[in-house]
């Protein structure tokens, strides 16, 4: 009988008050502090990785405004402003020596939190982030999944596209309704510059804490090549890959990747 | 935006077993639906308040409900000895496995209090002490009454306590009531409403510490929905008529007005007044957003169930209202500041 038989408590899911916007975060675990930001889907309380996570850490999941059923603010409408709202939340729940982790968009905004407040960092890890431009102008470096059927987006997503594909009649008319915001508020804040921050790659050299970057082995959106130019933006940084997944490992594979970031976070 | 239901529990024409039975029935059908909570008033010697007893009520409810939230707006606490009040508390949050939410008053009626014996002028100081003894004694082994030490051998399932709510009239009782934590409702048309909770934001903001939740904020309001305006307005014009004789019924055998609102003479004024609505999902979606919008509630509190509406009505009112209006208001969330 292992020593962790009895399930661990639900993260519960509360409102705080920043200053000029509220945020709503998931929470539960105990342990050191890990802060994950979520990818343009949005985070479940439920979802298998988090609980997981939470079994070997306090995990805080904020929500950025405008997923999730959260409200924007009309004044924001970039990456960067979630940055900012986050290291706030950070701030003013007292956190110090942070694993922040952070998932494709969710990846990129942890990306700049740490170009701005590195010593609010104990170690980054970075699940297929997005945010760089490293390619030639006249070409995307990330495909434009504006652009194309969500068929083909679905491919590119997924190591198992029929397993990550949205059937509308399974889901409820509010569900519905959040997943058209998710889409929108991530329309508003990645679609100029398609995809990244122009001067985040002369901004990752000064990040002075031990970083991973992990890439699902079929992401078709963020290519090896892509995800190797990010590691070698931050200085020291190592770069592994998830079997079996796509760009949301977390999803298609969360025990493999819990497991990778407990390791590195013990390291 | 999250969704709950306020009821006065006011009398229809039912007789009283079967208009018990139909209650609950309905409270069945906010726990499907996933409201958040069924808070439910408290009222004495009048058709208002077929819940003199929330308790009672709220025992009941709990066994008709799995995840439905359940709280009392308000439980008049001069009319409740602080000791049993605890002892119920204790009672009801174990029974419901922990879903009790706790709205406090010093009740809005003074003909009720004076039938108890209590004294208007005194009710504000006979809520604020009582409500501070029953807070640390829901928390507490023991509580020093009436000059013994009395052992409370009962606890909450939610620790220290369940939520605690007030409902709210004016800036300084959300001010008040920010200092506590406290979650707040209010009544109001919008721009008032909206007067308190941003008061009542300031105010939490200064108080509370960094990292503390922050409470709801809610707007209460009739709602009926109907599969046209006039069917639906036909249906809540004569629910609220009876409504009202039933809120006015004291103050009227008595020869008094009322001092709080509850003074619309009909349904039309009601909503002329921001504070109810009665029409098709469309026209209930649209209110509902700009008066949720305009308050900056966090929590949108629907009176379904008032006057003689049939079960039926009310039923039906509902289902419209979980399938055509919430999934609609599903992303709409206030903006904090300007």
């Amino acid at each position: 009988m292992s020593a962790d038989a009895a399930p661990p408590p639900p993260l519960s899911r509360r409102k705080i008050a920043l200053a000029t916007v509220e945020l709503d975060v998931i929470e539960g675990g105990a342990g050191r502090t890990l802060m994950f930001l979520h990818d343009a889907n949005g985070v479940d309380a439920n979802a298998p990785f988090l609980t997981q996570l939470a079994a070997r850490f306090r995990v805080i999941a904020p929500l950025a405004p405008g997923f999730g059923g959260t409200a924007l603010p009309a004044w924001m409408n970039a990456i960067d402003d979630f940055a900012h709202a986050h290291l706030e939340l950070a701030h003013r729940l007292g956190l110090d020596r942070v694993i922040l982790v952070g998932a494709s968009i969710g990846g990129w905004i942890a990306a700049e939190m740490a170009t701005k407040a590195t010593r609010l960092i104990d170690r980054l890890v970075l699940i297929g982030p997005v945010g760089i431009k490293v390619g030639p102008v006249d070409r995307l470096d990330v495909p434009d999944i504006f652009a194309m059927p969500q068929h083909e987006v679905d491919r590119l997503f997924y190591a198992r596209p029929e397993q990550g594909r949205l059937d509308p009649a399974t889901k409820s008319d509010a569900e519905l309704a959040v997943i058209a915001q998710n889409r929108e508020t991530l329309a508003l804040v990645t679609w100029e510059p398609y995809m990244h921050n122009p001067k985040l790659k002369h901004r990752l050299p000064a990040i002075d804490r031990p970083t991973l970057v992990l890439r699902g082995a079929e992401d078709g959106f963020v290519a090896p090549a892509y995800a190797e130019n990010f590691a070698r933006l931050v200085p020291g940084a190592r770069l592994a890959t998830i079997a079996g997944a796509g760009h949301f490992p977390h999803c298609e594979q969360p025990a493999a990747l819990v497991e990778s970031i407990v390791r590195f976070a013990d390291e | 935006m999250e969704f709950g239901v306020f009821d006065h529990l006011d009398r229809s024409d039912l007789p009283l077993r079967d208009y018990y039975a139909s209650r609950l029935a309905l409270i069945a059908q906010y726990d499907r639906a996933g409201f958040h909570a069924y808070h439910v008033a408290e009222h004495h010697a009048t058709p208002l308040g077929m819940a003199p007893s929330p308790s009672v009520f709220l025992a009941a409810a709990a066994q008709h409900t799995r995840r439905l939230r359940l709280g009392t707006l308000v439980y008049a606490l001069p009319l409740h000895h602080p000791l049993r009040m605890i002892e119920e508390i204790c009672m009801l949050d174990q029974m419901s496995g922990g879903r009790l939410e706790l709205g406090f008053g010093r009740g809005s009626s003074p003909i009720e209090l004076e039938y108890y014996g209590q004294d208007p002028a005194t009710a504000q100081q006979a809520y604020e002490s009582a409500l501070d003894l029953v807070l640390r004694g829901l928390a507490a082994p023991s509580i020093d009454f009436a000059g013994r030490e009395v052992p409370l051998v009962l606890e909450p399932l939610q620790r220290p306590h369940p939520p605690v709510w007030y409902g709210v009239h004016s800036r300084e009782s959300a001010e008040r009531a920010a200092k506590r934590g406290f979650n707040i409702v209010c009544n109001e048309p919008a721009a008032a409403s909206r007067l308190y909770i941003e008061r009542f934001r300031e105010a939490w903001r200064a108080a509370q510490p960094a990292g503390a939740s922050l409470p709801r904020m809610g707007v209460t309001q009739f709602v009926v929905v109907g599969e046209s305006d006039d069917n639906a307005l036909a249906v809540a014009r004569r629910a609220y008529s009876v409504w009202h004789a039933s809120f006015h019924y004291l103050f009227r055998r008595l020869g008094r007005t009322p001092r709080i609102s509850g003074g619309e003479p009909d349904f039309d004024a009601l909503h002329r007044s921001g504070k109810g609505v009665a029409g098709t999902p469309d026209r209930v979606r649209d209110f509902l957003a700009r008066r949720l919008d305009a308050a900056g509630a966090t929590y949108c509190i629907n009176r379904f169930a008032f006057g003689d509406l049939s079960l039926d009505e009310a039923q039906r009112s509902v289902a419209l209202f979980v399938s055509e209006v919430m999934p609609r208001l599903a992303t709409q969330a206030p903006i904090a500041a300007a």
